[in-house]
Formats: C-alpha cells, structure tokens, sequence
C-alpha cells in the first residue's frame, strides 16, 4: 500500500518553509548587494573625483545601508501561518519569494538611481568648475 | 520557550547594533575628516555619534522586548524573534540612510571647496 501518511505535527511544514525561505532570501541578498557594489566603485570613484579614501568609505557605507534594508525586510515579512500540506508550502514560498525579489529589485533601481544622481551632480560642478578656470585665464 | 526567545533576542538584537555600529564608525571617519580638517575634531564628533547611536538604538531594543505574546510552538518562537529582528534591521537602515542624506547636504559645499582647492 503507498498511502502517503498525514503528519500530526503541526509545526512541520511551517518549520520547512522557514528553513528554506531563510538562506535562500539571504543568499539572494548577498549576491545582488556583490555585483552593485562591485560595479559602484567605478561610479563613486568617478563621483568623487579620484579621492580613493571617500569613494571606498561612501561605496561601503550604502552596501551596509543595502543590507540592513534587504534582510530586515526579508525577516519582517517572513511569517506563514497555517500550512498543513506540501502544496501549501510551495505556494506560500513562491508567494514570499517573489515578493521579496519584487522588493529587492525596487531598492537595487532606488540603488542605481543614486548613482546616476551622484554620477550628474559631479559632472555638473566639473563644468562649472571648468568654466571659472578659463574666466580666470581669460580676464 | 520564552527564555529562548528573550535570550536570543537580546543577543542577537545587541551583536547586530554593536557590528554595525563598528562598521559605520570605521567608514564614516574620512567623511568627518573631510568635513571637519582642524585636529582631533573629527574624532571626538565620531565618537559622540557612536555613543549616541549605541544609546539609541539599544534602548529601542531592550524597550521593544516586552511581548504579551503566548508561545505554544516553536514556529511562533522564530516568527517572532525574525519579524522583531527585522524590523530592528529596517530601522537602522532607514536611519542610516536618512544620516547619510544629511551628510551628504552639510558636506557639499566643504567637500565641493576642497575639490576646487585640489
């Protein structure tokens, strides 16, 4: 006989997800925050126009901020309640998951957006600065 | 069950505000630097911004311990114990931010001035 036996417990599914959902949403978040922030350097360094010190010390800061952000979000939104079978386990997962990729994917354009502003703001006092330099030549 | 949630909450609570503290603490000095050039002023003004943010911040948790909240199994214990430390994670991003912002405004003009300088 291949009955499939019903579990008494509970807690069992619920503990699954959770054991689960865990690594998966911090590995996510590892991996996203290494590849922006591998790539940010370039643009902090070009921000702050070769003073190594503060684009490194600036690049670190948001990759903190990015994390604090990501994994208490991760955490905040983890509760499942109420699942008594397998089918249940992988509808709520795929249901927090892709909620919080939705997530992540709205903070790293926030992330991005940034440094775009960042990126503007440098260039623009760059001209400006350019500007006064040949005024002074000139006159 | 209460202990364990009441133990693991104050640790693991107090290790993430006292890493995170030490992070902002080492990479927020070249901003002060930048900001403040005269001698050892820097230093003290990071050093009071640490006290002040360990203050706060450990405060928050200690006070946002008290639960009357009944635990029957183990699965409440972790959901409550990730959306508290969640939420704490949420807080001190959103202050980070909100810092680094400020920083951001009073140092423009300092950092812009030295950039011309250079």
């Amino acid at each position: 006989m291949n009955t499939i036996v019903p579990i008494d417990n509970p807690d069992f599914y619920t503990l699954w997800a959770y054991a689960i959902y865990i690594p998966l949403t911090l590995i996510l978040t590892f991996y996203v925050a290494r590849k922006l922030f591998k790539n940010g350097l370039v643009y902090m360094r070009d921000i702050f126009s070769g003073r190594e010190e503060l684009a490194v010390s600036t690049n670190r800061l948001f990759e903190t901020g990015f994390y604090l952000l990501n994994i208490g979000f991760a955490l905040w939104i983890m509760e499942m309640r109420y699942i008594n079978s397998m089918r249940e386990l992988m509808e709520g997962l795929s249901h927090k998951v892709g909620g919080f990729s939705i997530y992540l994917g709205v903070v790293l354009f926030f992330n991005l957006f940034l440094f775009f502003r960042g990126k503007k703001a440098a260039r623009i006092s760059q001209e400006l600065r350019e500007r006064q330099q040949t005024k002074m030549a000139q006159g | 069950m209460e202990w364990t949630y009441i133990i693991s909450y104050l640790l693991i609570e107090l290790l993430i505000i006292f890493l995170v503290g030490g992070h902002l603490f080492k990479h927020g000095a070249p901003y002060l630097k930048a900001l403040f050039p005269s001698e050892g002023l820097d230093k003290f003004i990071n050093r009071l911004l640490l006290t002040g943010y360990y203050l706060i911040n450990a405060g928050f948790a200690i006070y946002s311990l008290v639960h009357n909240y009944l635990f029957t199994n183990w699965s409440g214990v972790i959901e409550l114990l990730a959306h508290d430390i969640g939420f704490l994670c949420l807080l001190l991003g959103g202050i980070h931010f909100a810092n680094l912002f400020i920083l951001f405004q009073v140092s423009k003009s300092s950092i812009t001035n030295q950039n011309q300088e250079l």
